[in-house]
């Protein structure tokens, strides 16, 4: 299965979508193993590649350990990696090896001597650091692949790590499901659109006050912001506004003066209706009295 | 024969080509070290073995498994490339050991020595000292090279012995090694 090219520049992987359960996945692993040390979990990424773009959809944790001391000494169980991914085959056929992750935080010099393991899994293996440390600003993922440098004097071919973008996406039952999760959480500090505008409003109260330097692009973009908000001062677009809330209660109003007049005229012929059937009654009953009197009289 | 996990550490530098040991060094180690693999896993039904390979970095290339097809193909198409850094490579089976499936039974490291030794004599008795801590035996097998590289690997195999579980075995040129390995205490009683 080994490649014989590494598929680098328009052919290769150029982005990387990375799917909730993947993180979910390597935040347990790393619970599991490795929480509150400072040893780092690896394991193996799953999905398919279109077009340059690589969802990562799956993934499984191996048997992975680095001397802490000694850089070079490490070691990754390769029977456990084949054999776990064929049992995945057996349940979803179309997912393939696409590259491996790691809990970083960071990159370590083992991590090309791993990549070159991948390769042969997998013809362009991309290299995914999740971060699983907690409240942390920005996305939890960051992505590379290995491309091949010619050294300076052009010796020796390296091979570095090259980033690449990457997103964190989801198909829709996952987003669902992510949604479902959140609810139960009622975290103060996840991000919502206020406390999104009162980021924004401490970071411009800092730009005034002189403590922060005013980054443009920051400006820029809060700038089209609000010039995407409509303005509502033009006396046309106000009149309009009014005109059409004003139709929209006429409509109610007569619909429920039309109502009351209905339930009105119900409730007066259903009173007429009782009226007659009890006139009716009392004269049933008046002549059998009247008959009983008659009878009496007669006796 | 008792469980075991043992791991093989081939010696694929440059050196390996000498023609001194018929047809090539490389090519005699991996007879032994296919010989051994089949003792192993043969005489008893869970013990495993895994080989790593030495020269231009340590390389795993396949981690304790009882597999003897696997363990045979990966030995398969070795070349000869770079130099060994027989310290790291040790350190390495060491880690590899600690994972095994099994954790019963005796450990074990077969090192193949087939290039002169230029690490210091202080990190290899270092190292040999680290599998005595983990009680894992050393053996190791020398062929070429043998005035120089004799003493140093009975340095090693003394500091990582207890019990008599290290041995280090000499073949001399123009032997096979798997032969001297069946009469030894490394193949024959393990």
């Amino acid at each position: 299965m080994e490649a014989l090219t590494t598929q680098t520049g328009p052919t290769g992987p150029q982005t990387v979508v990375v799917h909730p359960l993947v993180l979910l996945s390597a935040v347990d692993h790393y619970n599991r193993v490795a929480k509150d040390t400072k040893k780092r979990v690896v394991g193996v990424l799953l999905g398919s590649t279109h077009r340059g773009t690589v969802d990562v959809t799956n993934s499984f944790a191996v048997p992975f350990e680095e001397d802490s001391k000694n850089k070079d000494v490490w070691f990754l169980d390769h029977n456990y990696l084949e054999n776990m991914f064929n049992m995945f085959r057996k349940v979803a056929a179309k997912e393939r090896i696409v590259g491996f992750y790691s809990s970083g935080p960071k990159i370590r010099p083992n991590d090309l001597a791993i990549e070159s393991l991948m390769r042969k899994f997998c013809p362009s293996p991309v290299f995914v650091v999740i971060d699983v440390r907690p409240n942390q600003d920005e996305i939890p993922t960051t992505a590379y692949r290995a491309v091949e440098e010619v050294e300076g004097d052009g010796k020796e071919i390296q091979r570095t790590f090259q980033h690449l973008p990457s997103s964190i996406g989801a198909m829709e039952a996952e987003e669902v499901g992510v949604e479902h999760l959140l609810r139960d959480i009622n975290d103060p500090t996840t991000t919502t659109i206020a406390n999104q505008l009162k980021d924004m409003q401490k970071y411009l109260q800092a730009v005034l006050d002189g403590s922060k330097v005013p980054n443009q692009q920051i400006l820029y973009d809060m700038q089209t912001m609000f010039n995407l908000l409509p303005n509502l001062n033009v006396p046309a677009l106000a009149s309009a506004l009014i005109v059409k809330s004003n139709d929209m209660h006429l409509v109610v109003y007569l619909a429920s003066l039309c109502r009351s007049v209905i339930a009105l005229h119900e409730l007066v012929s259903n009173r007429i209706q009782h009226q007659e059937g009890g006139q009716e009654e009392e004269e049933k009953k008046e002549e059998p009295k009247e008959e009983k009197k008659d009878a009496v009289k007669a006796n | 024969m008792p469980l075991e996990s043992v791991l093989l550490l081939l010696d694929n530098s440059e050196h390996s080509r000498n023609g001194d040991y018929p047809p090539t060094r490389l090519s005699s180690m991996v007879d032994a070290a296919n010989y051994m693999a089949g003792s192993v896993c043969n005489g008893n039904p869970e013990s495993t073995c895994g080989v790593l390979s030495m020269g231009g970095g340590a390389q795993l290339l396949t981690s304790p498994s009882d597999n003897l097809g696997r363990i045979l193909g990966c030995m398969h198409g070795l070349k000869e490339l770079g130099d060994t850094n027989i310290a790291q490579s040790v350190s390495m089976g060491l880690l590899a050991l600690k994972h095994r499936r099994n954790k019963n039974g005796g450990q074990r490291i077969v090192v193949f020595v087939a290039s002169p030794i230029e690490e210091v004599e202080k990190s290899l008795v270092k190292v040999g000292k680290v599998c005595k801590k983990n009680n894992v035996g050393i053996d190791v097998v020398v062929m070429g090279e043998i005035e120089q590289n004799e003493p140093i690997c009975q340095k090693m195999v003394d500091a990582a012995n207890s019990n008599d579980n290290s041995h280090m075995v000499t073949v001399p040129v123009n032997c096979l090694p798997s032969d001297i390995l069946i009469t030894s205490p490394i193949g024959g009683s393990g």
